[in-house]
């Protein structure tokens, strides 16, 4: 194999780890809500009440749900 | 993503009590990941709480409170295909003062989306919401 083809093949190398450090490195990174806000919560069936308890705590104020998707 | 901005923006300059919960569910194919740290600081304010809901649970008890408790809002409202049994998103609802979650949620005084198309309607709201608590 000529030397050419030995560089390309080094190149695609380091693109392919590159992308695969970035690419785990976002799939595994802690999502952080802002400051002053508490953890983001992934709901579940089991603490599905953590949400309601927080909805019914905060009854004597207006209270608004958002619905979004991520992107 | 421009929702989330959208509201932002409103919150930023309502200041009165209100507490605000952000419910991030995976509706559109690209959604495969929970919400990362930039799409969540898109909504700073310190009232805000935020969610990841892959499940659409939200969702589900918004259902089961429409049909339990007869509104002026449809069940299909905002719901993806316009069906009852759609996702409940890109909406946002609020909820009044006192209106509590006992074996279901209450029913929302106002509902609707998308968000930015609304985002008026919800300042309104805000702005005119009684205010009970600091």
């Amino acid at each position: 194999m000529s030397s050419t083809k030995w560089q390309w093949l080094a190149a695609l190398a380091v693109v392919l780890i590159g992308t695969s450090a970035l690419l785990t490195s976002y799939l595994l990174s802690p999502e952080r809500t802002p400051a002053g806000q508490p953890p983001l919560v992934f709901l579940s069936a089991q603490n599905l009440t953590s949400f309601k308890e927080a909805f019914n705590a905060a009854g004597a104020q207006t209270r608004l749900i958002a619905f979004l998707s991520p992107t | 993503m421009r929702g989330a901005s959208a509201l932002q923006e409103v919150l930023t300059k309502d200041k009165n009590p209100l507490s605000v919960y952000v419910v991030w569910e995976p509706v559109l194919p690209t959604d495969w990941k929970s919400p990362g740290t930039g799409t969540l600081g898109r909504l700073f304010d310190r009232r805000v709480r935020q969610f990841w809901d892959k499940e659409h649970l939200i969702s589900a008890e918004m259902r089961k409170a429409a049909e339990s408790y007869p509104s002026e809002i449809p069940v299909q409202r905002r719901r993806t295909n316009d069906k009852a049994d759609g996702i409940l998103w890109d909406a946002i609802a609020i909820f009044k003062p006192g209106a509590k979650w006992d074996t279901t949620m209450p029913v929302p005084k106002f509902l609707g989306g998308t968000v930015v198309k609304v985002i008026g309607d919800v300042e309104g709201q805000l702005s005119a919401a009684p205010r009970r608590n600091n």
